[in-house]
């Protein structure tokens, strides 16, 4: 390991590597520029603008170039779509003949590939010599009519090329093209703006993970054959995109009564939205600008700010809201149930973690009524709820079967089994407010036997030696 | 340490001293190693991701705001850093197994700089094969002198989720110790 000098010197070299890489990334930019004479659009400003209109036309974005990821920083500053006429090679003077319009990504031996953001760092080391043919891939996203487009492989990488009429373009790997979701195979066909048409209707019919597959319906709720979306987080850049799909599916959609209403799906646009507020540097006055406000603070009769609050309700029940108010900067997401909030335009905030905490699964509609189900009741109830209260009382945990810990003074408890696993609802009582708050354990890991430690101050551990 | 000393390295820094952030991994680097360990269980991967979080202090210089001490934003960072890592893992499906020195003595060695007391280092060491969640807060609580609300801050939890944990935590903590033959009540 590294004693404190030596990643202090590392550190510093590091730091001088980076100082240069980027200055050598605006240089070649600087270059290509002149020698096409083309106009680069801004990162931030192409970026913010397409967020705009996505989230104004409900649609998930499909490619973030200026990701918050530090080891992309300097890769993203240079992301522009290069225009690879450089007209100085054959090669590349070919290219203007080229047909093939870029497409944002392609399906290639069973990986998806994405637009890549090093491409200008390959260019120059590796693309004008060794490119060679490696065969046909089938286009999932376009902006013209081609459905497939001829691939080529660049020697030492993973990467993959095209070239097309705007010259040449470089892929990178983002994921497997196919997924097992409850045993059946799934192949993504097509790409979301497909699925979008159905996005508003869609309905879960199985899940597994992180993976849900969706059966699609029209406008009057009627199923429409054979169209199918695939949501995942699997698939790097893509996070958050119904995909269409084909596979196995079964025509007994027997897993619609599990799930709640269908504005659940608002919940795949809260990620798509915390993505492009921090990627973009959106603050709560561009939201309140483009959306205008929907509420208002008010505190004693004096109207203190207008905002905006969207609710969004997850595939576990879980309601979250988002709020953006005139009078600050700040774009919070805010859990109903628990009250933690995060600001999504801190730097530090992990908004993923916490719109994904690890969750005990809840006990679903439709099953035979026992304690699981009670829960799930009470806590789609309390979810429900608002600021000014959930509704849900003392009286009635203890009638829904919760005992009293014997522990914990205001903390009532109830051990169900689900699935063959045992977890532990914990209901705490806000004396304040005489809200209740549930929260569901895995039993296991909190063994709650009488007399264990309760007399054992935790400071007072060592003396256990 | 306390945090007021980490703010002010880090001022400095901004401000064109390289020596602050000199200063920031001479005070932080140990312990926060021995945090970042805690979630990717690899000593080395906890070393580079340590680095990787001054880095970014070094070149993003992200703005610190005196809502909590240095030392809890610095392991939020941290804690952040290491999730990311994880779900690049979980994605990738491309944990790196290269040829390394034993981590287990460089562990030992780091948790013996970091907690300087053999009784510690004992319950360090079953605190580690606790659940995640449990040990986390036990060795941010106990072992790193975090208050809960310190704690809850890094861990993205409430306060009372932290008193819980810490709660249930010490259950098990008993479980496990009972399990390797300790019978505290002779000694």
């Amino acid at each position: 390991m590294k004693t404190d000098e030596e990643m202090i010197k590392s550190l510093f070299e590091r730091r001088e590597e980076y100082y240069a890489a980027n200055a050598k990334k605006s240089a070649v930019m600087a270059a290509i520029k002149a020698v096409c004479g083309a106009v680069l659009p801004i990162a931030a400003a192409g970026t913010a603008a397409m967020f705009l209109i996505l989230a104004q036309k409900n649609i998930p974005s499909d490619i973030d170039v200026s990701r918050n990821e530090m080891s992309d920083t300097a890769a993203a500053d240079t992301a522009e779509p290069f225009n690879g006429d450089m007209g100085e090679t054959d090669d590349f003077t070919k290219l203007k003949n080229l047909k093939v319009s870029p497409p944002l990504c392609f399906s290639f031996d069973g990986q998806i590939y994405g637009a890549a953001e090093e491409q200008s760092d390959f260019f120059e080391e590796n693309a004008a010599t060794k490119l060679t043919e490696a065969g046909i891939a089938r286009v999932l996203e376009t902006n013209s009519d081609e459905s497939e487009c001829t691939v080529y492989r660049l020697d030492d990488s993973d990467l993959k090329v095209l070239k097309t009429k705007e010259g040449i373009k470089f892929y990178r790997p983002i994921g497997k093209s196919s997924y097992t979701v409850s045993g059946r195979e799934f192949e993504i066909k097509a790409l979301h703006s497909t699925a979008e048409k159905y996005r508003a209707t869609a309905i879960p019919i199985c899940r597994e993970g992180d993976n849900t597959v969706f059966r699609a319906c029209d406008e009057s709720g009627k199923l429409v054959k054979d169209v199918f979306m695939l949501y995942t987080t699997e698939l790097l850049c893509f996070d958050s995109v119904l995909w269409e799909v084909t596979g196995n599916i079964p025509e007994n959609t027997r897993g619609l009564e599990n799930y709640p209403d269908l504005d659940f799906i608002e919940y795949f646009n809260l990620i798509v939205l915390c993505e492009r507020i921090r990627s973009n540097g959106v603050k709560a006055n561009d939201l309140i600008d483009k959306y205008g406000c929907n509420t208002d603070v008010v505190i004693d009769g004096e109207l203190i700010s207008k905002g905006i609050q969207v609710y969004y309700t997850d595939l576990n029940y879980t309601e979250y809201v988002l709020e953006a108010y005139a009078d600050s900067d700040e774009i919070a997401i805010t859990r109903m149930a628990t009250g933690e909030s995060v600001f999504i335009t801190d730097d530090i905030c992990d908004y993923r973690e916490f719109l994904n905490p690890d969750r005990v699964p809840l006990a679903v509609k439709g099953e035979e009524v026992n304690a699981a189900d009670t829960v799930s009741r009470l806590m789609e109830k309390h979810v429900r709820g608002s600021a000014e209260g959930n509704g849900l009382t003392e009286k009635e945990i203890i009638m829904a079967g919760f005992t009293k810990s014997e522990d914990v003074s205001d903390k009532y408890e109830l051990y169900y089994t689900f699935n063959g696993k045992e977890y532990v609802a914990e209901a705490y009582i806000d004396k304040g407010t005489d809200n209740v708050g549930v929260f569901i354990a895995d039993a296991e890991d909190c063994v709650l036997v009488e007399d264990v430690l309760s007399d054992i101050i935790f400071n007072d551990l060592t003396k256990l030696f | 340490m306390n945090g007021d000393s980490g703010a002010e390295y880090y001022f400095r820094y901004i401000n064109g001293d390289d020596g602050g952030i000199e200063d920031i991994v001479r005070a932080y680097k140990d312990g926060l190693i021995f945090f970042i360990n805690g979630y990717v269980k690899d000593i080395y991967i906890a070393e580079e991701i340590t680095e990787d979080v001054f880095f970014r202090l070094m070149v993003k210089k992200p703005p610190y705001k005196a809502k909590y001490s240095f030392k809890t934003w610095l392991y939020t960072i941290g804690r952040n850093m290491a999730l990311d890592y994880l779900r690049k893992c979980k994605t990738r499906k491309e944990i790196s197994d290269y040829e390394k020195p034993n981590p287990y003595c460089e562990e030992v060695s780091l948790a013996d700089k970091v907690i300087r007391n053999e009784d510690k280092i004992a319950l360090y060491e079953a605190l580690s094969k606790l659940p995640e969640q449990y040990g986390q807060a036990l060795k941010l609580t106990f072992l790193q002198g975090f208050t809960n609300e310190q704690a809850a801050k890094i861990m993205h939890k409430t306060k009372r989720q932290i008193e819980m944990l810490v709660y249930r935590g010490k259950i098990a903590l008993k479980k496990q110790l009972q399990k390797e033959g300790f019978v505290y009540e002779n000694r």
